[in-house]
């Protein structure tokens, strides 16, 4: 009988999963920490008149995961989809260049956040055909290789038009969108490195360094610390 | 027919509330009014306290109680199915037997839920003396009152009936039909008060379970886990049920008490919020497709209609039918979860939420009706952020408070 990743026979055939070796805990821990930090900072509870108009309809849509909902969901033993749950993780706006994009995250992986994948989209404000203002996007999803010597055989960042792969939860992007390339390699090698890289696409390299240097996260990196080094 | 008392210090005033309030009922609810006289409440409220040292006296030998404790009957509140409460009851004169006299109403009301069988609590004159609609949505949840207004709205039609104008905050329940419901739930639960709450109402779930706000769950049990917290943790140990000291007369004054207590934690600590459960208008406000074109003011007012069946409320019913709130009668109007029918791509809002058709017309929270965006106001309740951002139509000669929640 093939074994199952993480799960081993027992006595009977009885399937029972193997404990998650120390290193892959702390890696773990290590990536929930920033998960939830990033949704701390964000303005996913900010009240209404804190917040532009058009970010009603995105709040609606991709509705926030406030701190508690989003640790139960990380906490889930065989792993976790929060767009799947309906729980999304607002990051901090980023005010820089025009216009301001407003990124709501969504995070999914495996047990103890082995091969974790980044879905996010940058909400931002535009005028539509009906000359009115309304909410638009960029979409794009930051994942690890898809196979050992395939044509995405590296850590990669690709543009995408819905938060599913099934095309059922549309993001409103402009225009059309070649949803396989490019697929722009990116400068990581696990699950922390993949959610650093997603943090200096989004805010450059000084404002993530303050991030993963704050007090709130800085004891859950320190045992991953070299894999997030480069950008501290 | 129903019974509603009045119960005020001041005897002409409590004249004049029962005045007004069989001008409002007359061919409309088939009731009783009867204005108590002073001397009579004193009597009344010196029974309900010996109630209670009766009870901690039976505590003291046999613990908490294992069975159904005496019939409630034989007080003047046993039988009342909606009770009008003065809060300020500086006026009544002090017994001997009782320290009645510079009490609060607050303090009857808490004895009249917990040691008598009346149906509906309405204080009037607690926090407002005047006609005020609140901007936090909150209440007064610890108030042991079901309901808060001032006096002058108490012969408001918008109380009894769908047929009204002008203000009428939605967070109302309906009277003529708020006791028949308390005695459903009572009758439901009776029979197993050590079952969960949470699963009793079929809010356990992983979906729904998860939404709950820490402030939310802390009513149910400070010391018992909040998803496994029974009907009897929550009378004993909530902050909400019976006063430290305070024991039951028996299992079915428990059986009451939870009743009560749990539907106003419902009404006012969960249902405001709308993102457990959702109930018409604001279900509407979101997915107009449930309604259909056209988007009309009339169309969608009909979705505000407490009296009657939810088959009559102009929404596509059969479609959200299996979403439907599973408890009914532990919410004073129709509702459905939420977290699943956010995640039905049936729904054309679901699906494609960026090209839904906007209605322009708003839900506007102090007159419990549907009017265009732009002639409502909008204000920042304290409820869940996703959906704080609510509208008031602003009624003149109504003080809505607090002024800070008003938007610029």
């Amino acid at each position: 009988m093939p074994e199952e990743r993480g799960v081993t026979r027992g006595a009977k055939g009885k399937r029972v999963k193997k404990p998650i070796p120390g290193p892959e805990q702390l890696e773990h821990a290590a990536c929930c920490r920033i998960i939830m930090r990033m949704a701390d900072l964000g303005p996913g509870f900010r009240r209404p008149d804190h917040l532009p108009r058009f970010f009603e309809k995105v709040r609606f849509a991709c509705p926030p995961a406030d701190g508690r909902r989003l640790e139960g969901i990380l906490r889930l033993e065989d792993g976790y989809d929060t767009c799947a749950e309906r729980a999304f993780v607002y990051a901090n706006e980023i005010r820089r260049g025009t216009p301001v994009l407003w990124p709501v995250l969504a995070f999914s992986a495996e047990r103890s956040s082995r091969r974790l994948k980044v879905r996010a989209a940058f909400f931002y404000e535009a005028i539509n055909d009906s000359d009115e203002p309304d909410s638009f996007a960029l979409g794009w999803r930051l994942e690890p290789p898809e196979d050992e010597d395939g044509s995405h055989s590296y850590y990669h960042a690709q543009p995408i038009s819905a938060w599913d792969t099934s095309g059922t939860r549309n993001l409103p992007i402009i225009g059309s969108l070649n949803e396989s390339y490019p697929a722009f390699p990116i400068l990581a090698a696990d699950s922390v490195s993949l959610l650093a890289a997603a943090l200096v696409a989004m805010y450059g390299r000084v404002e993530t360094r303050n991030i993963l240097s704050d007090p709130q996260i800085r004891e859950s990196l320190q045992p991953v610390r070299k894999k997030v080094e480069r950008w501290l | 027919m129903a019974k509603i008392l009045v119960c005020d210090d001041e005897g002409p005033r409590a004249a004049s509330v029962r005045q007004r309030l069989k001008r409002r009922l007359d061919g409309m609810f088939d009731c009783e009014v009867v204005a108590v006289p002073p001397d009579d409440f004193i009597e009344a409220v010196v029974e309900l306290e010996k109630r209670q040292l009766e009870a901690r006296e039976e505590a003291e030998k046999k613990g908490w109680p294992t069975g159904q404790g005496n019939d409630l009957t034989g007080h003047l509140f046993d039988d009342v199915d909606i009770l009008f409460l003065d809060y300020d009851l500086l006026r009544l004169r002090s017994s001997e037997k009782s320290s009645v006299g510079a009490d609060t109403g607050e303090r009857v009301c808490y004895l009249a839920r917990c040691y008598s069988a009346c149906g509906t609590i309405v204080a009037y004159n607690q926090f407002n003396y005047r006609a005020t609609f609140d901007l936090s949505l909150r209440g007064h949840i610890r108030s042991y009152a079901d309901l808060n207004i001032s006096m002058d709205l108490a012969a408001n039609a918008g109380l009894w009936g769908d047929d009204y104008t002008g203000f009428r905050p939605w967070h109302w329940p309906l009277l003529p039909s708020a006791h028949e419901q308390l005695n459903r739930r009572v009758a439901s639960i009776a029979h197993d008060l050590n079952a969960p709450i949470l699963a009793t109402l079929g809010l356990d779930g992983d979906e729904t379970y998860g939404l709950f706000t820490r402030e939310q769950l802390e009513f149910l049990s400070p010391k018992a886990d909040p998803r496994h917290a029974t009907f009897t943790d929550f009378v004993r140990d909530s902050v909400m049920g019976l006063r430290p000291k305070d024991f039951p007369l028996g299992l079915q004054s428990v059986a009451r008490i939870a009743a009560a207590r749990i539907w106003k934690w419902l009404e006012r600590a969960v249902l405001p919020d709308q993102h457990i459960l959702v109930d018409a208008p604001h279900l509407i406000s979101r997915f107009p497709s449930l309604v259909g074109e056209p988007f009309t003011e009339e169309r969608f007012n009909v979705a505000c209609r407490l009296a009657g069946p939810r088959e009559h409320l102009g929404i596509e019913a059969g479609q959200i039918q299996e979403y439907q709130f599973p408890a009914p009668d532990w919410v004073s109007r129709p509702a459905w979860l939420w977290p699943r029918l956010a995640a039905d791509s049936n729904i054309p809002e679901v699906k494609d939420p960026w090209t839904a058709h906007n209605s322009g017309l708003v839900f506007c929270e102090d007159v419990s009706r549907f009017r265009p965006r732009r002639t409502a106001t909008e204000f920042d309740a304290d409820v869940s952020p996703e959906f704080g951002l609510r509208y008031i139509q602003k009624v003149k000669n109504i003080d809505y408070v607090p002024t800070v929640r008003l938007l610029v």
